[in-house]
């Protein structure tokens, strides 16, 4: 964009008038100065033939011979220039001469004032210093139009630049007044793009809320469920009198509910893409097996589940946690698929070609049921974020995002094929691993007391949390020292106070547990430090700065393998 | 006529100062006879001669006006001459019987004498630088100039080539005036 400024634009128009007046007067002076030389040229050559007149004459004037002198006076009638010219004696009489027009004055005439029709010189006649006489000679001087045309070439030149200016004037102006019109139609569209992105953020921010609204719905009606079960069999256990195998079926139902609603948080931090992927090295089967025991309680009565796995399934790199969660939603989805019953089938096998899509060589778990399968329209919506086929409150729409998602960041694809009333299919693609299978993993030891026990400074603001936590430890075998606060655990910690690791949450009033943990390791740098946080931020946070890090909600066995892991490491320096 | 007259009666009795003005007033009107213009002509020839150098002296030595032999002008030459420069130089006028001490003049009005006649005269000053003048009033020799009255007018015939011998130049625009010219020998 070319930037002009007012002043510009003004002197610009300005321009051509003012130069167009510069030109005329430019030639107006041109004139007046050629007039003027052309003045004092004639009068300059006036002044000439005078004086030649008067040298020739001087002889004939001094022994007065008239006819000598008229013949020198005559031979200047050759020059058409010369109007007059007179021989004058020394006391002013005329002598000889003669005028073309009008009768040569007797007397010797004056310089009259210059009238523009002739130029005049009186030149003395000398002899020898002395002076005899006088010579007048009166000179014409063209008339006005013959000199006018002199200028004709000026005046023309001067007019054709001043018409080329007019014309380049105009032509400006014109193309200004159109750079007026297309600024303005320029400010419009842009007033109206504005409008429009402001009307289309307005629908965004609308969408956004709905979908906000959709899924704060779903996330409260799968909480409420499993609150709902966690709060019964608590309700339940809390009765005198129960028998065992109601106490251990009410127990499990439990731990099962508090399972589901870490899988459901961990959809939604990884939704809100803070939670990082962990790949490891491992065998899919093996996987798929182990989550059996929690798929089939899932369920319900009326689904029949089948496998089919290949005995010799390359391993894959992706991170355990999202696999499951990601397995776990494609079945959550194909039991929802088939409200009275049905059967899933979930399948293993090694792809290669077309089937392994990019990769040279895949595995793919696929997930059959026979469902009412899903309506091409929306087929091509599912893995969008928020997108559901549920009512509202029944599905959140996170959870074949969050299989796209993990799919995608695992370098392979989710790929979905329906037919609607026969049922659907789902497959993950997932790029095979180089690597070997990690030796097989090591059989926990059971935790013993007397070799794991140590003292553990617990830091946590939340009384029922720390309360719960404090049991854990202590069932694990573990002495709690308990800290409400960041300032209380570096007091007890400046106090003297005895203690092998430092379990702390990590958002807390006032000191946050990094702060805490920055403030204990300058203390005691090889303090080991577990943190322990469910926000998203906080373990971001704690991962870059390679604390351990316990996630909540968190198992006894999770616990116990972190602190078990802290100590020895401790005990090992 | 009558103011002619009375301004004649002036004249005749008029103071001294009177004569001056007339005479003055002669040399611009033509008379007859003519010499108060052959006396102003005699003093005007000096602007369109050329003397060899040195022979007009230092530049204000005056310039020698010789009347040899008989003298037409009498005072005439004299009024002619009062208060007449050529360039610096003054007028003297002299008279002389002959052409004995006539070597420093510059200009000779050879008037002739019964004891030298004028082309006697002419051939004694032969060589000198000096302008020699003869009349046709006074008789047939002829000296560089030489007036005559033609058409009532003093006009004169001028002997180039005798100027040229006696080293003298004389002005075209002096020639250009005269009757006849004879001219000098051209230099080859």
């Amino acid at each position: 964009m070319t930037v002009t400024f007012p002043w510009m634009r003004r002197s610009l128009s300005l321009f051509v008038p003012v130069a167009v007046l510069l030109l005329l007067l430019a030639s107006l002076w041109i004139i007046y100065q050629g007039e003027r030389s052309y003045r004092t040229e004639q009068q300059h050559a006036a002044q000439v033939q005078a004086e030649i007149l008067a040298a020739s004459a001087t002889a004939a004037l001094d022994f007065e011979d008239r006819a000598t002198a008229q013949e020198s006076a005559n031979a200047l009638r050759a020059n058409p220039q010369v109007k007059m010219a007179g021989i004058y004696d020394v006391r002013g009489d005329r002598f000889a001469g003669y005028a073309r027009t009008e009768a040569l004055p007797a007397r010797l005439p004056g310089i009259s004032a210059p009238d523009g029709a002739s130029v005049q010189a009186i030149v003395p006649v000398m002899r020898s210093g002395t002076k005899i006489g006088t010579v007048y000679l009166a000179g014409a001087i063209d008339p006005l139009t013959r000199r006018l045309s002199r200028y004709a070439m000026i005046a023309l030149l001067a007019g054709m630049t001043s018409l080329v200016l007019g014309v380049l004037g105009f032509g400006q102006a014109a193309l200004r007044r159109v750079n007026g019109t297309l600024a303005e139609a320029n400010r419009e569209l842009q007033f109206q793009m504005e409008e429009r992105g402001r009307t289309e953020e307005q629908l965004r921010q609308a969408q956004k809320m709905q979908s906000l609204g959709q899924l704060t719905g779903g996330i409260a009606h799968d909480f409420n469920n499993l609150l709902a079960v966690i709060q019964g069999s608590a309700d339940i256990l809390q009765r005198p009198g129960l028998s065992e195998e109601k106490r251990a079926r009410f127990t499990k139902a439990i731990i099962d509910a508090s399972t589901q609603g870490a899988l459901l948080t961990g959809q939604l931090l990884a939704f809100a893409r803070r939670q990082p992927l962990r790949p490891e090295t491992l065998d899919v089967n093996h996987r798929i097996l182990t989550m059996l025991v929690m798929i089939q309680p899932m369920l319900g009565p009326n689904i029949a589940l089948s496998t089919h796995l290949e005995p010799a399934l390359l391993p894959v790199d992706v991170d355990p946690g999202q696999f499951e969660a990601a397995l776990l939603n494609i079945v959550v989805n194909a039991r929802d698929a088939m409200p009275e019953g049905g059967e899933i089938t979930i399948r293993t096998g090694n792809a290669t070609g077309d089937d392994a899509g990019e990769r040279e060589r895949a595995v793919a778990v696929t997930v059959e049921d026979n469902g009412r399968g899903i309506a091409p329209d929306q087929l091509e919506h599912v893995f969008e974020p928020f997108f559901t086929t549920k009512t509202v409150g029944k599905g959140t729409g996170l959870g074949l995002s969050q299989v796209y998602g993990f799919a995608a960041q695992s370098g392979g694809e989710a790929r979905i094929g329906s037919e609607v009333g026969k049922g659907t299919t789902l497959t993950l693609l997932l790029p095979a691993s180089d690597k070997p299978l990690p030796v097989a993993p090591e059989v926990r030891q059971e935790v013993t007391a007397k070799e794991q026990a140590g003292r553990i400074l617990l830091v946590e603001d939340n009384e029922a949390v720390g309360n719960l936590a404090e049991s854990l430890l202590g069932e694990l075998g573990h002495e709690v020292i308990r800290a409400r606060s960041g300032p209380e655990a570096l007091r007890l910690a400046d106090n003297g106070a005895q203690f092998d690791i430092v379990f702390s949450d990590v958002v807390m009033p006032g000191m946050t547990g990094l702060e805490l943990a920055d403030k204990l390791k300058k203390r005691r740098p090889l303090l080991p430090i577990i943190l322990t946080t469910g926000y998203s931020e906080g373990i971001v946070a704690a991962g870059a700065r390679d604390f351990p890090l316990v996630r909540k909600p968190y198992r006894m066995e999770t616990l116990a393998g972190a602190v078990d892991e802290a100590l020895a490491s401790h005990r090992a320096l | 006529m009558r103011g002619g007259r009375v301004r004649r009666l002036v004249i005749g009795f008029g103071l001294p100062l009177a004569a001056l003005t007339m005479a003055t007033m002669a040399t611009a009107q033509t008379k007859p006879l003519g010499s108060q213009v052959k006396a102003a002509f005699l003093q005007k020839f000096a602007a369109y001669v050329n003397w060899p150098p040195g022979a007009l002296g230092a530049a204000d030595d005056p310039i020698q006006l010789c009347i040899i032999g008989r003298d037409p002008f009498g005072s005439e030459i004299d009024d002619a001459t009062t208060s007449q420069r050529i360039d610096q130089h003054p007028f003297v006028v002299r008279r002389l019987d002959g052409t004995a001490n006539a070597a420093r003049c510059n200009i000779a009005f050879l008037g002739g004498s019964t004891r030298q006649s004028a082309a006697a005269m002419r051939d004694a000053l032969r060589g000198k630088p000096i302008l020699t003048v003869t009349d046709a009033d006074l008789g047939d020799d002829r000296g560089m100039v030489h007036f005559v009255l033609k058409d009532g007018r003093v006009r004169f015939h001028i002997d180039d080539a005798l100027a040229a011998r006696s080293n003298l130049g004389i002005s075209a625009r002096l020639l250009s005036l005269a009757i006849s010219v004879k001219p000098r020998a051209r230099i080859s």
